[in-house]
């Protein structure tokens, strides 16, 4: 069993260094054999309020969203800032539990990846929000590159 | 202005939820996400809604206060790393806030309701699979397509209800 997955991140702010775009889930295919109105679902860090995720849930649906939309988790009236990332990923494992184990290490990989990123930067000058980006991947109508080299591809070790 | 009497007086005693108690979680929650927190929004509905909402930061703290005292005084940042290695508080706290919710949906509008059709109602998928995978065991199962509505209609009954806290029966609307 394989998932694609994209990285969703979170705006943070005043926090210290802990400020700015930093990685706070993963959106994936639906391989779960449950939820059927949706075609991708969410692993995030659990420290957002319900509404976040009844938010986000509803738009999943309602626009059926899938792994290559370039459409945006929240809406513009949004209070909370989140963006995915346009890389699309992989991952593969014996059951739709181990996909999510998997999902789960991707994600706190790409966590600690992130605050050492920061941890090793000089203090940096504060940015405001910036808008969120969407795109999914290019195409080789629009100019870009199908090559299936840009799926990253992440095996379990 | 939220105080200690706009929130089910049984939850406040059986978990000894004091005033100061209250001052803790909306500093904790505050850590968490930020200023205007919207966790601290579904708390100030108060009466049964709230105290579920309440509930759940209050478990959820007390366990990560036993770990580690200083909590409140981290920054952001550490707090957060701090949440995050320690999930299973979070899962703890979905798990009474959930069984409270369903038992007082239960003895208010005369409804049973699963707590799978519950978390998906209130806090949608992801903290659903949180409890399916937990090693707590409840008896959580995917609610059908009619079950997820009714959930959703009577936890929004719960809610527009604020800080009235009928007796049974009551709260029908």
């Amino acid at each position: 069993m394989r998932a694609r997955y994209r990285l969703i991140e979170k705006f943070y702010q005043g926090g210290g260094w802990f400020q700015g775009w930093f990685p706070w889930g993963v959106l994936y295919e639906n391989v779960s054999g449950m939820f059927a109105d949706r075609k991708v679902l969410i692993r995030s860090f659990p420290d957002d309020d319900r509404q976040t995720a009844r938010h986000m849930g509803r738009r999943i649906v309602e626009l059926e969203i899938d792994i290559e939309s370039q459409i945006e988790l929240v809406d513009e009236s949004y209070p909370i800032r989140f963006r995915v990332s346009p890389t699309i990923h992989w991952v593969e494992g014996e059951d739709y539990r181990a996909i999510r184990q998997r999902l789960w290490d991707a994600l706190f990989d790409a966590m600690r990846g992130r605050e050492s990123e920061k941890e090793e930067q000089p203090a940096a000058p504060v940015y405001a929000p910036q808008p969120t980006y969407h795109v999914a991947r290019e195409t080789a109508e629009n100019g870009g590159n199908d090559d299936p080299e840009l799926v990253t591809k992440r095996l379990d070790n | 202005m939220i105080a200690l009497s706009d929130f089910d007086p049984v939850v406040v005693e059986r978990y000894g939820i004091a005033e100061e108690t209250l001052a803790k979680v909306v500093r904790y929650v505050q850590l968490l996400q930020g200023e205007n927190a919207p966790t601290l929004r579904d708390i100030a509905v108060g009466g049964y809604y709230g105290t579920s909402a309440l509930l759940h930061e209050a478990v959820e703290l007390e366990m990560l206060l036993g770990r580690e005292p200083g909590l409140l005084q981290f920054d952001r940042a550490a707090a957060i790393r701090f949440f995050r290695a320690n999930l299973d508080a979070h899962v703890r706290a979905l798990t009474e806030e959930y069984v409270y919710l369903q038992a007082t949906i239960e003895r208010l509008f005369g409804e049973q309701v699963g707590l799978g059709a519950l978390v998906m109602a209130n806090a949608d998928q992801p903290d659903f699979e949180f409890l399916v995978e937990s090693p707590i065991h409840v008896p959580i199962f995917k609610p059908t397509a009619s079950e997820l509505a009714c959930a959703d209609t009577l936890v929004k009954q719960m809610r527009a209800l604020g800080r009235e806290m009928p007796q049974c029966g009551q709260g029908i609307v």
